[in-house]
């Protein structure tokens, strides 16, 4: 007998939970999402930065040495895009700037010494990097190329686009809160999908409706450390060399995961220019701050434009409300 | 909303995005054929240098075979995002006695008469060809002209090529006519003609088939119709027929291996005329990556061929009818090795190879009783330049 329905996935991929939901024949769905697990293992293979093998890894063994590494074409886009985020981030999103961790440890609950900061800002600049049509080289020792910033979005929306591409028609892909959509719920409804309450990562403080595109959460729950009543989270300003005074979390919707990701990130890193940053894009998003996040106020923290209706057991007069009053 | 930097930013980033592999379907734009994104001059010299011939293979004449000095310079553009033009310009300058008889020795061995005195003599080709890129399908017309002072080429043709299945396969075909008149310089003692012409028209059809993101096969066919005198006006008694239909079929194979970070090119090519010759040539090559800059492609090529029908090993003087004893038209075979190393840099291109072609009748898969003695031995040295703005 045919099996139609909604599936289920859990697996481990890219160093975090991924979960798959996908609509339609069982034999179909336990294909695809054997296709996703190996999208993203191939995923991880050549773009990982604990993989000597990888790509990242070969260019970043060459740093300083004059050598120059191959760039294939996906490689290249995917350096295309970073720069372009570099730009249109004035800086703050940086590629280069994943060495920082290497002395930033947040379970240590210690600041690191400012010499090593400064030694480290010496190797980061994502304009320091030297590329060619199809080859790529870092000027200094020790500098380094992370894709960790961006990739599982890449690979969130890659899995989504092979998805369909193999007829999956509903479904969405969710790598650690990154989500993207293969297409509506087997009802042809938007999905359902949380924003998670940044003081209790577990609940969800709002929720939306995703038919298409993808959505992306960036917070700083998810690692720091608090010393002296201050919050250090892992959202590092390559410029200081410190963590950034972000907001406590950034939702964003956009027509792909990689977008949604990007632009959290270099929201979070805007600090206090985060909501005049967000409302310019004219994007859909949500943005809590400490204290209101603390308080459970959406009043003025909601800009997610999307499905309102279908959010269940919230007053949507009031979020309408919320949403209207900008 | 209103427009302002910060949304630009974003469609910028959006852009970006659609040009990973991967995200393509994000947006229903398709990357339809263009034309070069950039214009490039290049710029190639070629030394094709024969052997002399072995004394013992010399019956009378000169033992110094053919040197050609090739210049070529091309010039590849977009007219507009529709519109792709080349022009390619080329000088040849040839110097060197060539086969003008086969004859026997008193043991009855062949032995080649070759032309006295050293044949000097230019050649200058010009080409060029506009094409249309459309979204899946290309048109492309080309023009050409070459000419000797015994010798006037006029060509000309169209080619068309059609894209599907997500670009991943493509049918490509054509014609193409050539109108050729030779002039023989005249030498007292010879009966050369005055002014000869032939024409030729020949069809192809390929398909090209991406089979993973490594590999790739082509399969192609091609038919040539010439007419008119196909004879060689040099050679003594040479009388071929007046037409000659000619057939090709072959077929390619590209692999990328990804452990050795090099692709494998294996060319396979079967031809066969009404004149009686059937040949086969097989081509390999290994385009090694040394780094992101250089590669080192070493190749290697065997040919062999079965003779037409009307040869004849030595040169009669007094037959009638269809006859020849050109050694292109014997039975042989011959092996190609070369170098070639090409050094790419973000708008340039160089490269510089060497090539030796040996031909012999034993290396012809048939057995040869006679083998003809004016086979031919070649170096080849060629450098090229290209600079794309």
């Amino acid at each position: 007998m045919t099996d139609f329905g909604l599936h289920h996935y859990r697996f481990k991929a890219l160093g975090g939970p991924c979960e798959l939901r996908l609509g339609g024949e069982r034999a179909n769905a336990d294909r695809w999402s054997a296709l996703a697990v190996d999208l993203l293992q191939t995923f991880e293979q050549r773009y990982s930065r604990y993989r000597a093998d990888s790509i990242v890894s070969k260019i970043n063994a060459r740093a300083g040495t004059g050598e120059w590494t191959h760039t294939d074409t996906m490689t290249g886009a995917l350096l295309d895009y970073a720069a372009q985020a570099f730009a249109m981030s004035d800086g703050l999103f940086d590629i280069t700037s994943g060495i920082l961790r290497q002395a930033w440890d947040f379970r240590s609950q210690q600041l690191p010494p400012q010499a090593e900061l400064i030694a480290l800002r010496a190797k980061i600049g994502w304009e320091l990097v030297e590329r060619r049509a199809d080859a790529i080289r870092l000027p200094i020792e020790g500098m380094a190329l992370d894709f960790g910033g961006f990739g599982k979005e890449y690979a969130c929306d890659a899995v989504a686009t092979l998805l369909r591409q193999q007829g999956c028609q509903s479904g969405f892909v969710d790598l650690a809160g990154d989500i993207a959509v293969v297409g509506p719920d087997p009802a042809g409804q938007p999905w359902l999908v949380g924003v998670r309450h940044a003081r209790a990562p577990d609940r969800a403080i709002t929720f939306t409706g995703l038919s298409s595109g993808g959505f992306a959460t960036s917070g700083d729950y998810e690692r720091f450390m608090i010393i002296d009543g201050r919050r250090y989270c892992h959202l590092l300003n390559p410029m200081t060399a410190t963590p950034a005074r972000t907001p406590a979390s950034v939702s964003v919707a956009a027509e792909a995961c990689l977008l949604a990701g990007t632009v959290c990130t270099i929201a979070m890193l805007r600090e206090d220019g985060a909501a005049a940053w967000l409302d310019s894009l004219g994007l859909g998003y949500c943005l809590l701050h400490d204290k209101l996040a603390a308080e459970h106020d959406m009043r003025t923290a909601l800009r997610l434009g999307l499905a309102v209706s279908t959010l269940p057991d919230v007053d949507q007069a009031r979020l309408r409300n919320a949403f209207n009053s900008t | 909303m209103k427009e302002n930097s910060s949304s630009k930013a974003l469609l910028a980033l959006s852009a970006a995005a659609l040009g990973i592999p991967g995200l393509a379907t994000l947006a229903p734009a398709v990357s339809a054929e263009s034309p070069p994104e950039r214009t490039t001059i290049s710029y190639a010299y070629t030394q094709y240098e024969e052997d002399d011939l072995d004394a013992s293979k010399l019956a009378v004449g000169s033992r110094e075979r053919y040197d050609i000095d090739v210049h070529q310079l091309g010039l590849t553009t977009a007219l507009s995002d529709r519109y792709g033009f080349a022009v390619n310009l080329a000088r040849e300058t040839m110097s060197g006695a060539s086969p003008q008889a086969i004859s026997a020795d008193v043991q009855g061995d062949p032995q080649v008469v070759m032309s006295g005195a050293s044949i000097e003599d230019e050649r200058l080709d010009v080409s060029s060809s506009l094409r249309r890129y459309n979204e899946d399908t290309t048109v492309g017309v080309n023009l050409g002209y070459s000419g000797e002072d015994d010798y006037t080429a006029f060509s000309g043709g169209l080619d068309g090529s059609l894209t599907f299945n997500d670009r991943l396969d493509t049918i490509s075909g054509g014609f193409a006519v050539s109108i050729d008149t030779v002039e023989p310089t005249q030498q007292i003692g010879f009966d050369r003609p005055k002014s000869e012409d032939k024409d030729s028209l020949t069809v192809f059809a390929g398909y090209s088939r991406i089979i993973t993101s490594v590999s790739q096969i082509q399969g192609s066919l091609s038919a040539t119709r010439k007419s008119g005198y196909l004879s060689d006006p040099y050679k003594l008694n040479d009388v071929r027929p007046d037409e000659r239909l000619q057939l090709a079929a072959s077929a390619r194979y590209r692999h990328f291996i990804e452990a050795a970070d090099a692709a494998a090119h294996v060319d396979y090519r079967i031809y066969g005329d009404d004149w009686g010759i059937m040949s086969h040539t097989l081509d390999l090559a290994w385009y090694q990556n040394i780094n992101a800059n250089l590669q080192l492609v070493p190749s290697f090529r065997y040919y062999t061929q079965g003779q037409a029908d009307f040869y004849e090993p030595l040169t009669g003087l007094n037959t009638s009818g269809e006859r020849s004893s050109d050694f292109r038209l014997s039975p042989y075979g011959a092996v190609t090795a070369g170098l070639k190393a090409i050094a790419y840099g973000y708008d340039w291109k160089m490269s510089i190879g060497a090539e030796r072609y040996i031909s012999d009748a034993d290396f012809a898969v048939e057995s040869v009783d006679r083998p003809n003695p004016a086979l031919v031995e070649f170096t080849r040295i060629s450098i090229g330049f290209e600079y794309s703005i």
